[in-house]
């Protein structure tokens, strides 16, 4: 589903956030993603949900070669990715369910449509009672939920979690990690950016470990 | 299809009404700018319409010339009887039409306007010799006119024949120098409205800055993105123009009484009359465009900042 070869990220700054990244996560795989603070996780992420290019090295998803898409492709190859920032990056002046539509609205989804599968995601996440309230109302964890709603909404192929569970207590962390592995019985390709060691000994899954913009352990073919 | 079309006229109409919610939440801001934006469109307005009401007034003129033939006064014997001189000038192929007016109709005609009565009292006598006013059928062909002027001025019993041509030129210089100014009104009226949109859009962009790059993020297209914005300029400009037209014909009504004393001391009955809707059609059409168009370069130049690096 996802396979880096021989991938590397430099900034403008002449920062080597990434260098010589290779692996393969299969179809349906739940995956987390490691490192200490400024390893290049959200790089990483970035490069898959198609913020950021890589300077070297390729990028498939889907079998997609992310290098290649232009325009409107962009666009489309991002409906299928379903991603959860690190900062919540919600709407402030929109409520909830308004929040969650957005990825429905821009696919052009009709309005029934939308406002069903808006329950069904918001519902999942224990966030139906909230859906007429403004995201600043909402605790941090609550926020973060409907981050996660908006993130499944479309139905998406992959889902990309940037430290989903940062600031949550214990708890709601192992509560949120549930979420996602229900996510993954239907086959969504999941991965999630952490440093949150407990989920790795509690959850069975692949762990890419990075240090210093290189993988130190993971799969290392292609 | 059509289910197509309702979805695709319903996603607009909503933007249509979400752009006028905007609007209607900053209402001091939005009503400024459409007033600059009414401002801009106006000037060239009014001047087109003034220009063009003297147009058509000239273009009469200079298609209708009349020779003013002053008979010589007095009741000598030589002098030909005027109502008989005109007969006679009748049978010459180049004039179409002779119309006789006493010294007493045109001593009455001065009578009437303004400011003349009391200088007409004050005369012992009656000052003005017998005219007759001669229209040519050389119609346009001014030189043949002029050489018929003279012809006419040689005549036993002519004192002088008029024709005015000059002042005519004149004033066609007038309304040809309005005209340019009309057209550079115009232009300057173009550049304003991109300006003022170009810099509206760029605000609102500034403003939505976090919900477009969510937008990207979650897979909306460039023109997703760019429609509020376009429908913004649009909105804009549409309402500018129909300001523009109110106060063009406010000012237009505001002009037109002293415009009409001023054309009777022309012994004329020009006015200037009303926009009519065609030309507002017309300005309105090209101030949205003008309006899409700045919008639509602004959101793009924002846009490119959005590729992935
Ligand atoms: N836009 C950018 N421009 C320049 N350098 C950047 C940019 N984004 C990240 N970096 C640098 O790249 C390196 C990796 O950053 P990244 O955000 O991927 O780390 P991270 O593993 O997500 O860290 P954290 O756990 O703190 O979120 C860091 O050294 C960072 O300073
Ligand atoms: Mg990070």
């Amino acid at each position: 589903m996802i396979r880096f070869s021989q991938v590397s990220k430099r900034y403008p700054s002449g920062h080597e956030a990434l260098s010589h990244v290779s692996f393969t996560l299969v179809k349906g795989s739940f995956t987390f993603l490691t490192g200490h603070s400024g390893a290049g996780k959200s790089t990483l992420l970035k490069l898959i949900s198609l913020s950021e290019l890589a300077t070297r090295g390729q990028v498939l998803v889907a079998d997609k070669n992310l290098a290649r898409l232009k325009g409107n492709r962009i666009a489309a190859y991002r409906r299928t990715i379903g991603t959860v920032f690190q900062e919540h990056k919600l709407l402030h002046d929109r409520t909830v369910e308004d929040n969650v539509a957005l990825p429905l609205v821009v696919a052009g989804t009709d309005h029934s449509e939308t406002q069903r599968r808006v329950r069904a995601a918001l519902d999942k996440v224990g966030l139906l009672n909230k859906a007429r309230r403004y995201p600043i109302t909402l605790s941090g964890g609550e926020q973060q939920r409907v981050g996660i709603a908006r993130a499944v909404v479309g139905r998406p192929q992959v889902i990309l979690a940037d430290e989903p569970t940062g600031n949550l207590d214990p708890a709601l962390a192992d509560e949120i990690m549930q979420l996602f592995l229900q996510f993954n019985q239907v086959d969504i390709t999941v991965l999630i950016a952490t440093h949150d060691y407990r989920h790795l000994e509690r959850i069975r899954c692949g762990v890419l470990a990075l240090s210093d913009g290189r993988l130190v352990s993971g799969e290392q073919d292609a | 299809m059509p289910k197509q079309i309702s979805v695709w006229l319903s996603r607009h109409l909503q933007v249509l009404f979400d752009t006028l919610g905007r609007l209607c939440k900053t209402p001091v801001t939005s009503v400024m700018t459409i007033l600059v934006l009414a401002i801009a469109i106006t000037l060239p307005m009014i001047l087109y319409k003034i220009v063009d009401s003297l147009e058509s007034v000239t273009a009469n003129w200079i298609d209708n010339p009349r020779i003013s033939l002053f008979l010589e006064s007095g009741t000598d014997a030589d002098n030909p009887d005027p109502v008989e001189f005109g007969q006679k000038l009748l049978q010459n192929p180049k004039i179409e039409d002779v119309q006789y007016i006493s010294p007493e109709q045109g001593l009455a005609e001065f009578y009437n306007l303004d400011g003349f009565a009391e200088a007409i009292e004050a005369l012992p006598s009656n000052p003005l010799p017998p005219l007759l006013i001669v229209v040519p059928a050389t119609g346009r062909d001014n030189d043949a006119t002029i050489i018929l002027a003279d012809e006419l001025e040689n005549m036993q019993g002519v004192d002088t024949a008029v024709y005015d041509q000059q002042w005519l030129n004149r004033l066609a210089a007038i309304v040809d120098l309005f005209q340019r100014g009309v057209l550079v009104l115009a232009c300057l009226m173009g550049i304003g409205i991109v300006l003022v949109i170009s810099n509206t859009v760029r605000l609102g962009i500034i403003n939505r800055a976090a919900e477009i790059e969510i937008i990207d993020q979650v897979g909306g297209t460039h023109a997703f993105i760019r429609r509020p914005f376009l429908y913004a300029g649009a909105l804009h400009c549409f309402f500018g123009a129909l300001f523009a037209w109110g106060m063009t014909n406010m000012t237009l009504y505001l002009l037109a009484s002293p415009v009409s004393r001023l054309a009777s001391l022309y012994e004329s009955d020009f006015m200037i009359g009303w926009i009519s809707p065609g030309i507002a059609l017309i300005v309105t059409a090209v101030a949205i465009s003008l309006g899409l168009l700045a919008s639509r370069f602004t959101v793009d130049r924002h846009l490119r900042k959005l590729k992935p690096g």
